[in-house]
């Protein structure tokens, strides 16, 4: 799955660890999330949503 | 990682450490006591595994600190040990099978969970070392 996290985060002007402390998750789980190498559950997509105050879609999409 | 994680982790670590040094006391004191008295069968054998009560009771702050991770953590320590388990796995199959041909050194089966604990805290370094810097 595709994501625009680092783009919002950027956006936010917000570190990974920022981000991190606001989800309440590591550090290294926004990392996976952002390079691709997990894909977030349903409860941290909707966080993640929340967070950066958008829908999940415009957030994650599936891969080409 | 977040202060309230850290501190998580440092209290988790902290009673980590003390399960541990409960262990080796207990250990000590089954081994100088077996060696020291004169004890019955049943109270050497008791002695003997008493060692594995503090280890129990360390499995059971492990997996309580295991449920209070995120989910990334979780799924690289799941993964983690399930190589641990399949490398120490096969090492003793082929151990075990070495040894119905060939006279083989012999090797106690009490350093297994050492083993797996040692290669799974090996494999979740590697499996979180690409995460290590911020992009």
């Amino acid at each position: 799955m595709k994501n625009r996290l680092r783009v919002l985060r950027a956006e936010n002007g917000w570190s990974q660890a920022e981000l991190a402390q606001r989800l309440g998750v590591s550090r290294q789980a926004v990392n996976a999330i952002e390079t691709g190498k997990h894909d977030p559950s349903l409860t941290l997509a909707f966080a993640l949503a929340d967070t950066f105050g958008q829908r999940i879609e415009e957030i994650f999409m599936p891969k080409e | 990682m977040s202060n309230e994680l850290e501190k998580k982790e440092k209290k988790f670590l902290i009673k980590f450490m003390m399960h541990i040094a409960m262990f080796l006391a207990v250990l000590g004191l089954s081994v100088v006591m077996n060696e020291t008295n004169d004890l019955s069968i049943y109270s050497t054998g008791f002695l003997a595994m008493s060692p594995v009560v503090p280890i129990i009771f360390l499995l059971r702050l492990v997996i309580n600190h295991y449920r209070s991770l995120d989910e990334y953590i979780q799924s690289v320590m799941g993964e983690s040990l399930l190589w641990a388990v399949g490398v120490v796995g096969c090492a003793a199959m082929a151990y075990g099978l070495l040894a119905e041909m060939v006279e083989v050194p012999s090797f106690s089966p009490a350093f297994m969970l050492p083993a797996i604990a040692i290669i799974s805290g090996i494999a979740q370094v590697i499996k979180l070392k690409g995460n290590d810097h911020e992009e």
